[in-house]
């Protein structure tokens, strides 16, 4: 079932000046309930636009949001509890960081939903072994911590909402191969431990091979694609017309296929490729 | 949204005012301002509205833009009208509600406080609408540059200026971006008492200064390593005075000596 519905999005910046620009054309799609669903395309494409609607930051000159059916937009307070229910992670969150310590940072949300005090406690100690880090970090001015741990305490701000449905924009940016590796892990553990739905953005094309159930693709403010990864990924000579990449796997085997090689193409990560290759090695031998 | 402010910013047009050189729409600004507060009757002060819709309508931006960005100036005009309605008490009344009076020096007043605002507004916008911010500040520098007779750092200071100038849009982003990101947290910025409004800034204001912070100094760094000392400095662009700067000086000279006869031929209203 659809947790959140986009219906004939149509939104542009800065009406009524010589600076007017259509961001979103018409943009349809849906996420399901339990999805993680990646959204990909160009820089300018509309990614991050489209995301700040998703939980009613933006309002859309035309089209609907619906979350359970429901438009979000009908009133302040389905407003206010989309928000909540939907939880958002900005681009370089760790720019958002602002208390004094990281308890009071992670319990912003919680405190803006009203919580309990003990029921807050017990948000931020679960969302900071969500990402990853100790509890002795709770006590630590959030402007001491390395950039990697800055972000980690950004995200487990979000995640202390409970969010049902998680939008990350670009969550791994900026990070080394081993952040962005435990990153990923993250999200997915989250993923398979609450069952909420996780949308995000990202460049890297192996992050979304590797977690993503379905892919969205936006090109130049229109969704021009839409369906599973293996799917999209299998129509690689329009993604490469797009200017996107492909899975570093799927390129290695487009280049063998190329050279003449007889090897299968819808192959998306490592392991895939690994097994592919061994496949086609042992065929090789028996001939 | 804070987007949608547009004093001080800067709309690119091919336009007679835009061709023009900076420094002299700098001075000529200047000069209208003083013209505003020549005005002495309803004549001079008609022909001030007069001429300065002219010039803004030469500048072919849409009168729209002028508009909105005078629509954040009602409440300081109601305020002034007002003011003078209550505080006011000389000439003969005009209309009389029990024991309180409204007398015709109190509009008179009105009229020439608010035109006088009005016009003030729309002359100064019109300069940073028309002249991009590093024109504007290559005008000061050359229009201060004799005070560099006194030992005053001119060149520094206009460095300063343009790259104040340059951040506010970056910062105006910024500040849009951590809005939504606290929004998204569910920060509240539109309830609640006028403390309780101030403490939910906060949460905007402490990272957009740590990152203003770490921008200054990262920028200041990229300066250094670019070599800059702040001293003989040169520039790229050379500014000259065209045909334009001289119909568009002449314009306003006829303007002021018409205001002034208009002063004198006619009784000052204040």
């Amino acid at each position: 079932m659809a947790v959140l519905t986009v219906q004939n999005l149509c939104y542009g910046y800065a009406k009524g000046t010589p600076f007017e620009k259509a961001v979103l054309h018409d943009v349809c799609c849906t996420f399901g309930e339990g999805e993680i669903v990646a959204v990909i395309g160009h820089t300018g494409s509309g990614k991050s636009t489209l995301l700040q609607h998703l939980n009613g930051l933006l309002k859309p000159d035309s089209g609907d949001v619906l979350l359970d059916g429901e438009s979000i937009y009908r009133s302040k307070a389905a407003l206010r509890e989309c928000r909540f229910r939907v939880g958002m992670c900005f681009q370089y969150p760790e720019q958002q960081l602002f208390e004094s310590t990281v308890r009071d940072d992670i319990a912003f949300g919680p405190k803006n939903q009203k919580l309990a005090a003990d029921e807050i406690d017990r948000r931020v100690k679960e969302s900071l072994a969500y990402v990853g880090l100790r509890e002795s970090y709770a006590d630590k001015s959030p402007f001491d911590l390395s950039g990697g741990e800055k972000r980690r305490v950004a995200i487990a701000g979000v995640l202390a909402m409970e969010p049902e449905v998680l939008i990350l924009d670009e969550p791994s940016a900026g990070l080394d191969p081993a952040g962005k590796k435990a990153l990923l892990k993250l999200i997915t553990d989250y993923h398979a431990q609450t069952g909420s739905t996780v949308i995000f953005v990202s460049h890297d094309m192996d992050d979304v091979a590797e977690i993503a159930d379905r892919v969205l693709v936006l090109s130049k403010g229109r969704a021009v694609m839409s369906g599973t990864t293996r799917e999209v990924f299998a129509r690689a000579d329009e993604l490469l017309e797009m200017g996107l990449g492909l899975p570093e796997a799927t390129s290695v085997m487009l280049r063998l296929r190329h050279e003449g090689l007889d090897v299968p193409t819808d192959v998306f990560t490592a392991e895939e490729a690994a097994a592919a290759l061994l496949a086609f090695a042992r065929k090789g031998a028996g001939v | 949204m804070i987007r949608d402010i547009s004093i001080g910013r800067y709309f690119p047009a091919k336009s007679f005012v835009h061709a023009m050189d900076a420094r002299a729409k700098l001075l000529l600004t200047l000069a209208m301002i003083v013209v505003t507060f020549l005005c002495k009757n309803l004549y001079s002060l008609a022909a001030l509205c007069a001429f300065t819709i002219l010039v803004y309508l030469s500048s072919r931006l849409k009168p729209l833009l002028i508009l909105k960005s005078l629509k954040p100036l009602l409440p300081l005009l109601i305020l002034t009208v007002i003011m003078q309605v209550i505080f006011t008490k000389t000439g003969t009344p005009v209309l009389t509600v029990g024991k309180f009076s409204v007398y015709d020096d109190a509009l008179i007043m009105s009229l020439f406080v608010c035109v006088r605002i009005l016009v003030l507004i729309v002359v100064s916008s019109l300069l940073t609408y028309t002249t991009s911010p590093t024109r504007l500040t290559d005008a000061i520098e050359r229009l201060l540059s004799p005070l560099k007779h006194l030992k005053i750092d001119v060149g520094t200071f206009a460095m300063m200026m343009t790259i104040a100038l340059r951040f506010i849009p970056t910062l105006i982003d910024e500040i849009d971006r951590l809005t939504s990101a606290q929004k998204a947290r569910g920060a509240d910025f539109e309830s609640g008492n006028l403390i309780q409004r101030v403490k939910s800034l906060f949460p905007i204001f402490i990272p957009l200064f740590v990152s203003a912070i770490q921008r200054a100094s990262e920028l200041a760094d990229a300066m250094i390593c670019r070599c800059y000392t702040g001293e003989g400095r040169t520039s790229y662009r050379v500014m000259k005075f065209g045909w334009r700067d001289a119909v568009a000086l002449l314009a306003v000279a006829v303007f002021t000596g018409g205001v002034i006869t208009l002063n004198v031929l006619f009784a000052p209203l204040l």
